[in-house]
C-alpha cells in the first residue's frame, strides 16, 4: 500500500467503539421520562440538537444520560445525525427544484432507456402501470403555508 | 468505480487532508462531512419519493378545488412536522380526489390523504393520527429502507465520494425502485409490523403536538367498516389486529386523552368551518 494512502486510512476518524453511542435530538423539543413509557413523568426537557449518550436501547424507548441525568426518551425523536434544516441543506449544497428535475430526468431516461424504453413509452406498452404527473406534483412542491399563518394556528388551540 | 480513477482520487484525498488530520479530525470539518452526506442521502431519498409521488398524482386526481381543506391539512401536517419530522426535510401536504378512504406516504416527506379520508375523521386529533402515521412511513423510512438496497460502504469510499461528489445510491436502479415503491402503495403494502410501528409512533408524534394521541383508534374502528367495500384491505393489515395492538400500546404508555374542553373547542370550530361533509 502507498504510503499516502496508508495515512488517509489512518486520518479518517475512527468510530468510538467504546463510549456510549451519542444522539441528537431531532424533535423541537422532548421529554426525558422517569419511565420507559409516553405517559410517565418528565426528569428533564430538552430542545432540538440536543446531545445524549445512549446507555440501553430497548424497542421504542432509549435509557439516556444528559449531564448527570438519567431517563428515558423515545428513539423516534433521535438520530445519529446532528439535526440540520432543509433550507440550510439545500442552501449549502444548492439542492434545488430545478437541480431535481434536471437530475430526475437524465437520470429516469437513463434508466428507461436500459430498459429500452422512454417512460412514456413504457406507459402506453403497459410496461409501466402509472403514468406520472409531475406538473401536479410541482404544485404540490410550491405550495407553502406562511409561517405566521402556521404559529397563530398552533397558538389557537395550544398546540406545540 | 474503476481502479486507477479511484487510486488517483485517494491520492488527492490525502494530500488535501493529510496536514489538517495528523492528530484528530477537526470537529467543523466532520460536521462539514457529516452534513454532505445526510445532503446526498436525502438527494436520493427526493429523486425516488418525487417519482412515486407524481405516479400517485397520476393515478389518483390532484385536488385543488377546495383551498381551506387544503390549506387546513397542510397546517395540520405543519405543526406535526414541525415537532416531529426530521429537519432535514420539508414535508409537503396533498389531497387526492379519490372517495376511497386511504393515506399515502413517499420517501422524502411527500404525505397525500384522500378526500374520502377527510371525510371519515371527525375532528382535528384524528386528522393529526392520521398524518402522524404517515410521517412516521416517512422518518423510519418504511418504503425507502425496503425499495433501495443499501449498499455497504467503506470508509475510504465514502469519503472518496464525498469528495467528488459522486453517484447516487441509486445509479441506474431508478425505474425499477420506483416501480416497487408503486407496488407497495397499491399493492402489497408495508406489512404488519410497519403499520404497528406507524401507529405507535403516530400516537407518540400527536401527544408531542399537543394532540389526542388517542384520536387514531376510532379511525381504525372506521377504516374497517370502510375496508369491507373498497380495496384499502388490500395493502393494509386486519383491522382487528392493529387495533388491538394500538390499544395495547396506549395502555402500555399510559396514554390518554387530555385535551381541555377549550381546546377541543377551537379545533372543532374550525374542523368544522372547513371540513364539512358537503364542502368536498
Ligand atoms: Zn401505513
Amino acid at each position: 500500500m502507498k504510503p499516502a494512502i496508508l495515512m488517509l486510512l489512518l486520518c479518517l476518524p475512527v468510530p468510538n467503539g467504546v463510549a456510549a453511542e451519542t444522539m441528537y435530538v431531532q424533535a423541537q423539543k422532548a421529554g426525558v421520562l422517569a419511565e420507559a413509557k409516553s405517559g410517565a413523568a418528565a426528569v428533564t426537557e430538552l430542545a432540538r440538537g440536543a446531545s445524549v449518550s445512549v446507555l440501553e436501547k430497548n424497542g421504542l424507548w432509549y435509557k439516556v444520560q444528559v449531564e448527570n441525568k438519567q431517563g428515558f426518551i423515545s428513539r423516534l425523536f433521535l438520530s445519529p445525525n446532528k439535526p440540520v434544516g432543509a433550507a440550510e441543506l439545500a442552501k449549502a449544497n444548492d439542492v434545488s427544484l430545478e437541480k431535481a428535475n434536471r437530475r430526475r430526468s437524465s437520470s429516469f431516461a437513463a434508466t428507461a432507456s436500459t430498459r429500452g424504453l422512454q417512460a412514456d413509452e413504457r406507459v402506453r406498452q403497459g410496461r409501466e402501470m402509472y403514468q406520472a404527473d409531475f406538473r401536479a406534483l410541482q404544485k404540490v412542491e410550491k405550495y407553502e403555508i406562511p409561517a405566521d399563518r402556521l404559529q397563530l394556528f398552533r397558538k389557537q388551540a395550544g398546540l406545540e | 468505480m474503476n481502479t486507477l480513477p479511484r487510486f488517483f482520487a485517494l491520492l488527492l484525498a490525502a494530500a488535501l487532508i493529510g496536514p489538517a488530520c495528523s492528530t484528530t479530525p477537526d470537529p467543523a470539518e466532520k460536521d462539514a462531512m457529516e452534513r454532505e452526506r445526510l445532503a446526498r442521502e436525502v438527494d436520493d431519498e427526493l429523486l425516488v419519493g418525487r417519482e412515486i409521488a407524481s405516479r400517485l398524482l397520476g393515478r389518483f386526481q390532484h385536488y385543488e378545488k377546495n383551498r381551506a381543506a387544503i390549506e387546513y391539512v397542510n397546517l395540520v401536517g405543519a405543526t406535526l412536522a414541525a415537532q416531529n419530522g426530521r429537519p432535514e426535510l420539508r414535508y409537503r401536504f396533498a389531497i387526492l380526489d379519490s372517495d376511497d378512504p386511504n393515506a399515502f406516504a413517499c420517501p422524502g416527506g411527500f404525505i397525500f390523504v384522500t378526500k374520502g379520508l377527510l371525510k371519515l375523521v371527525k375532528n382535528e386529533s384524528e386528522l393529526a393520527g392520521v398524518l402522524g402515521h404517515e410521517i412516521a412511513h416517512v422518518n423510519e423510512k418504511h418504503m425507502y429502507s425496503t425499495i433501495v438496497p443499501k449498499r455497504e460502504v467503506s470508509t475510504s469510499e465514502t469519503f472518496v465520494r464525498l469528495l467528488s461528489r459522486g453517484k447516487s445510491e441509486i445509479g441506474s436502479n431508478l425505474a425499477q425502485i420506483v416501480d416497487n415503491g408503486m407496488k407497495m402503495l397499491m399493492e402489497s403494502g408495508y406489512g404488519k409490523e410497519k403499520e404497528h410501528a406507524s401507529d405507535q409512533a403516530a400516537a407518540l408524534y400527536t401527544k408531542s403536538s399537543g394532540y389526542d394521541p388517542m384520536a387514531l383508534l376510532p379511525v381504525l374502528e372506521r377504516l374497517k367498516e370502510a375496508s369491507k367495500s373498497s380495496k384499502l384491505s388490500k395493502t393494509h393489515p386486519p383491522f382487528d389486529e392493529r387495533t388491538a395492538s394500538f390499544q395495547a400500546f396506549l395502555k402500555e404508555n399510559d396514554l390518554k386523552s387530555t385535551l381541555s374542553a377549550s381546546r377541543q373547542q377551537v379545533m372543532e370550530a374550525r374542523f368544522l368551518a372547513v371540513l364539512k361533509k358537503e364542502a368536498l
